[in-house]
């Protein structure tokens, strides 16, 4: 990887922030495939701009919030590395949950390709989304 | 951190697989503080050897494999990051998962100072443990 790998999720992460979905498609291969972390409601390895505005939609339906707070990023050669504290509020309660979050990107020639992440304690977050089909 | 750490892990890596915990130890820091996922059977702070060892008998009490494969270690610069796929089964009713893990190393001096864990889907590690019996 590279700085320029480490720039494309830094504008991803503000795109994300932003909620500006254009903003993040456009950082992302047509082919991309996001793997969140498991036992979620948008748990489920997704491909292409569909499968991650279907996810995104998905969590944004149920949080008002989700966003790294505090990000940190990583050239790890052939991966980007993200920590940060994943920060979520759900939006049928108002109540705020945090995790430790970590995310793997590979990019090339500034599109990300691959999105995997992992959650320190996904279980936690469970009370945001009681009554939410999963 | 630098390309030695990442052999330093690699050889943490192959002692831990062939069962050499005396060898994972020597690559490690009296005071290494290592931090398991949360939400599975075998959660908690580990500190030093002792606490290493805590885990592996706590590890060996509750599945009857644990192994870890598919084992890539990157340079992320202030730390070595470690993705692998981790394969448990349970010594209670012989069920068996498997997903990925990423752990994050910190050294000084060659041995590790910290080591922070995530699993993939921790809860799918319930069915493992519905009827373990784990002695603190």
């Amino acid at each position: 990887m590279s700085s320029d790998g480490v720039r494309a999720v830094s504008d991803f992460y503000r795109a994300f922030v932003r909620a500006d979905l254009p903003a993040c498609l456009a950082l992302l291969a047509d082919d991309v495939v996001l793997e969140p972390a498991g036992s979620l409601p948008y748990s489920g390895t997704v491909v292409g701009h569909d499968g991650f505005s279907a996810t995104a939609t998905t969590m944004l339906s149920l949080l008002s919030r989700a966003e790294p707070v505090d990000w940190v990023i990583d050239d790890a050669g052939e991966i980007v590395v993200a920590t940060s504290t994943g920060t979520f509020t759900s939006r049928a309660t108002g109540q705020t949950l945090t995790t430790p979050v970590v995310e793997h990107f590979w990019v090339t020639d500034g599109q990300i390709h691959r999105i995997d992440a992992y959650y320190k304690d996904p279980k936690s977050l469970a009370p945001l989304f009681d009554g939410a089909a999963e | 951190m630098s390309a030695s750490d990442c052999v330093v892990m690699k050889e943490f890596f192959e002692c831990f697989a062939t069962g050499d915990i005396p060898g994972c130890m020597a690559r490690m820091h009296d005071d290494c503080v290592l931090v398991e996922g949360e939400g599975l059977p075998h959660s908690g702070t580990f500190v030093g050897g002792e606490g290493f060892l805590q885990l592996v008998t706590k590890i060996g009490q509750i599945y009857s494999g644990a192994m870890l494969s598919e084992v890539v270690v990157y340079d992320a610069g202030e730390y070595v990051v470690a993705r692998m796929i981790g394969t448990f089964t349970s010594r209670s009713n012989g069920l068996t998962v498997s997903q990925p893990i990423t752990e994050h190393y910190w050294l000084t001096g060659g041995k590790v100072t910290r080591a922070d864990v995530y699993y993939k889907d921790p809860s799918a590690f319930d069915v493992l443990a519905a009827d373990a019996e784990v002695s603190a």
